[in-house]
């Protein structure tokens, strides 16, 4: 045989006879510090393929023998379900689906798990998810599915892992799964992160999303997952699959002092921002804030959004208005979505309710979930942590107090109310302070949904 | 990849070299104020000194080096829970009770009724465990401005190297602890002598290097900041491409970086248990932490310990551990030990990872463990076989053991583990 592959830390080491002309192979270079040629393992499906093409026949020792794949059902899926199934299997097993919050992404993830019958890697953002994830796949595909990460290190034929333990530890796991999937895959296409999916050599690759990737991360996406494949909105979905809603947005005053010191910084932060504007019409926000963060005025400006976001996470009237809220829906579920832990707390403490956040510990929020599941607390105050995969059905009444990241966020926050159930018409409540950039991003919000 | 860190800001690119802007003499009065402020909120809560060094940071503080110092002194001023009942049992009760007795006054009563404490111990319990509400504790030690400074400049080192992808260093002595962290951390590190004198060149990178510099790796190059100040003598180099350019940065014993804690005797618990266990085991065999690496094919091995009778030097066995395995990684090693003819060396692997005993060298001992190595079975072998031949000392990369022919060598590798 002219050639070897081997994997070598997130990378394919390919040893060969000069005739064999690895160089040709997707992603392959010549490394001297080991005398053969290496490729980013993410290359590993290109490079058989290309073996397959030009009839050459390698040894193969890429992947490592895993425990046989021994799993007895195969989810049921909704019509499209299996039509977002399908899309993503004639583009050859590579490409992100995109579907709301509450339709069921986990099932498609699942039914692609069971028909290719492969070791996979389901990688999700947090530690809760990573509950959520191993006890709906091993409910779904009825066997022990592993799970890596939060202090588990159970590798198996199917296994859920955190990002973070991915990206520490894809260097000896990307060789043990044919299939990878990625929940929230728009977190991926432009940071550390991506280093996990370079690592792993997994030839067949699943985005999943409730909210499609923006256009800087997709062209990176595409290489490391594929494209968007399938995608349907909440609007399509809301009143059928998924519960109707009724969006209701709550104007309100800020006080005098309010509007002084947000006014204050206001033309503090614009006064640099329209500058950066007039040089650079076309750059993008994450672009104004590295040029900012060099100057001293720069650092000024940025201090000045933070005080004005810090104004309007929780302005006085929008404190009493929440107050009002949960009186009325006193026999709701109701949850309350804030743009930092601190204003949570603050609702906490002010409301006595219970505040999820990613500092209260994973035993206790599991408590308190259930505690609101059944019914014995009435309400959660949660920053970021209810935003994404949270299941918590019970919920029909949602007061987004303040947000910090735009349409994507609000899309998730909305599809949170809208998990169905039998006769459920979710209220979704907006505060908004007048005159200030509370109304502008409230528009731009909603149109997120259509 | 760069990122934004205030410690990336206090590198500058001239002419294709890196400037690390180092923390002085200079900077220790507005350090000491600095630690002055944290000193002034010991027993505070921790979100209280956050809003005082939040304007602070508003003003002329914001430079990229006051966030340094800060970061340096939130470790070393850590915080504490005080609460008059566990804060996890407080919220259980007032939320429970806030669902059925809906009056903020009338449920917080109720609670402290049900808890024995008074309404403002649950109003001040009921989130005394997050991090914004625990009390700043005063450091273990007293804090001076110059080892902050020290620090923040090793905190600036290190941001240049996360976004370096390979690193060449010329040290005296203490190369093996560099060596054993590149190993560990999986970076591939080549080992020459220098032309002029006798010192050893390390060349270490990433897997991905050959790509692009990655924040895995860049982080573990990173690391080996601290392990060079116990050589005699060093010399850094690295290429990083930082967001305002790339260039080269130089680190040498004149840099102002302070000296790491003493490297750590074991690498993991496995490792001090098994001394702990042997030693207390047997007085017959003198146990040597990390020996001199052997030449093994066209490489060096570096076993953790080595075994030697008290009564018969010849007598000599290696014991390596390894952690996570594959089965083509223990072949690929064994079938080096066995080209080389090393029959001293015993293997210990992890049973967790199943790798199939009929593929073992018969006449290379290797050792299950799962959790624990149990020392009778490792005296079992050493008691009752003898190698085909004598250990063969190798090179350390300091010079100071035997030494192989070839000038370059290369470690860490899925080859030579």
């Amino acid at each position: 045989m002219d050639l070897r592959i081997e994997f070598d830390r997130g990378t394919l080491l390919c040893f060969a006879t000069p005739a064999a002309s690895p160089h040709r192979l997707p992603g392959m270079r010549w490394d001297a510090r080991v005398d053969c040629y290496r490729a980013p393992a993410r290359y590993y499906g290109p490079i058989l393929e290309q073996l397959q093409a030009e009839g050459i026949v390698a040894d193969d020792a890429v992947r490592v023998a895993v425990p046989p794949f021994r799993f007895s059902s195969t989810p049921a899926l909704r019509p499209y379900q299996a039509a977002a199934l399908d899309a993503w299997r004639l583009a050859r097993g590579r490409g992100i689906v995109s579907l709301p919050t509450g339709s069921g992404k986990t099932y498609v993830a699942a039914a692609a798990i069971a028909e290719y019958r492969r070791g996979a890697l389901c990688l999700v953002p947090t530690k809760i998810l990573l509950d959520q994830w191993h006890g709906m796949l091993s409910r779904l595909l009825g066997g022990t599915v592993g799970r890596y990460g939060d202090g588990s290190h159970d590798v198996l034929p199917v296994t859920v892992a955190t990002f973070e333990s991915a990206w520490r530890q894809m260097h000896q796991l990307g060789n043990r799964f044919d299939l990878l999937i990625v929940d929230e895959v728009h977190h991926f296409g432009s940071g550390l992160r991506d280093e996990a999916l370079e690592m792993s050599a997994a030839r067949w690759r699943m985005g999943l999303t409730a909210t499609p990737p923006d256009c800087d991360a997709e062209s990176a996406l595409i290489e490391l997952i594929g494209p968007v494949v399938f995608k349907l909105s909440i609007a399509d979905l809301a009143g059928g699959y998924l519960s109707g809603f009724e969006l209701i947005e709550l104007r309100s005053e800020l006080t005098q002092e309010e509007r002084e010191e947000y006014e204050v910084a206001r033309r503090t932060f614009a006064g640099v921002s329209d500058h950066f504007r007039s040089l650079a019409p076309e750059a993008s926000w994450s672009d104004f804030m590295r040029w900012a963060a060099r100057t001293p005025q720069g650092r000024d400006a940025i201090a000045a959004w933070h005080r004005a976001r810090r104004v309007l996470s929780l302005t006085d009237a929008k404190n009493r208005m929440l107050g009002s809220l949960l009186d009325r829906h006193r026999g709701s579920r109701v949850l309350v979505f804030t743009a930092d832990k601190q204003s949570s707390y603050r609702i906490s403490l002010a409301h006595l309710i219970m505040p999820i956040t990613a500092d209260i510990k994973r035993r206790e929020r599991d408590d308190m979930l259930s505690a609101f599941q059944q019914g014995t607390i009435r309400a959660l105050v949660s920053a970021r942590v209810l935003n994404e995969g949270f299941d918590v059905p019970a919920a029909d009444v949602g007061i987004i107090v303040s947000g910090s990241l735009g349409e994507r966020e609000h899309t998730q926050r909305v599809g949170r109310l809208l998990r169905p159930a039998p006769g459920k018409s979710a209220v979704i409540y907006e505060l908004v302070s007048e005159g200030t950039s509370d109304v502008p991003q409230a528009r731009r919000k909603r149109r997120g949904l259509e | 990849m760069a990122s934004s860190s205030p410690a990336l800001a206090r590198c500058r690119v001239r002419d294709g070299i890196v400037l690390p802007q180092w923390f002085t003499e200079r900077d220790h009065p507005w350090i000491r104020d600095l630690i002055e402020t944290y000193t002034t909120f010991v027993g505070a809560p921790r979100q209280v000194l956050d809003e005082r060094l939040a304007r602070s940071s508003d003003g002329p503080c914001s430079t990229p080096g006051w966030r340094i110092a800060a970061h340096v002194l939130d470790k070393l001023f850590q915080s504490e829970i005080v609460s008059a009942a566990e804060p996890r049992v407080v919220r259980a009760v007032v939320f429970r009770t806030s669902a059925t007795r809906p009056p903020r006054e009338e449920a917080l009563a109720r609670a402290a009724e049900e808890l024995g404490i008074s309404i403002e111990s649950v109003e001040s319990s009921m989130l005394a465990d997050l991090p914004g509400e625990r009390r700043i504790r005063p450091p273990d030690e007293p804090v001076h401005a110059s080892t902050v400074a020290l620090r923040c400049n090793l905190a600036i080192a290190q941001a240049a190297l996360k976004h370096s992808s390979h690193v060449a260093i010329t040290l005296e002595g203490h190369a093996r602890a560099v060596v054993r962290h590149a190993k560990l951390r999986g970076l591939i590190c080549t080992v020459s002598r220098s032309s002029k004198d006798d010192r050893v060149v390390l060349e270490v990178s990433g897997p991905l290097a050959l790509f692009r510099s990655t924040a895995l790796y860049g982080r573990h190059l990173a690391e080996l900041v601290p392990i060079l100040s116990w050589a005699r003598s060093f010399r850094l180099e690295a290429q990083c491409e930082l967001r305002h350019g790339a260039g080269r940065l130089t680190l040498g014993p004149a840099d102002p970086i302070p000296p790491s804690q003493s490297p750590r005797l074991y690498d993991s618990l496995l490792e001090q248990r098994f001394a702990r266990d042997f030693t207390r085991a047997t007085r017959d065999w003198e146990l040597v932490r990390e020996p001199e690496p052997v030449a093994v094919d066209d490489t060096l091995i570096f076993p953790d310990f080595a075994m030697t009778h008290t009564r018969n030097a010849k007598r000599r066995w290696l014991l390596e551990i390894a952690g996570f395995w594959t089965t083509g990684y223990i072949e690929q090693k064994l079938r080096r030990l066995r080209a080389c003819g090393l029959t001293n060396l015993i293997l210990c692997v992890d049973s967790s990872r199943d790798c199939g005993q009929s593929r073992l060298l018969p006449n290379c001992p290797v050792i299950r463990f799962r959790k624990r190595i149990d020392v009778t079975e490792v005296l079992a072998v050493i008691e009752t076989q003898r190698p085909e031949f004598e250990s063969r000392p190798g090179p350390t990369p300091d010079g100071t053991a035997n030494r192989v022919p070839s000038s370059r060598r290369t470690f860490g590798t899925e080859h030579d583990g």
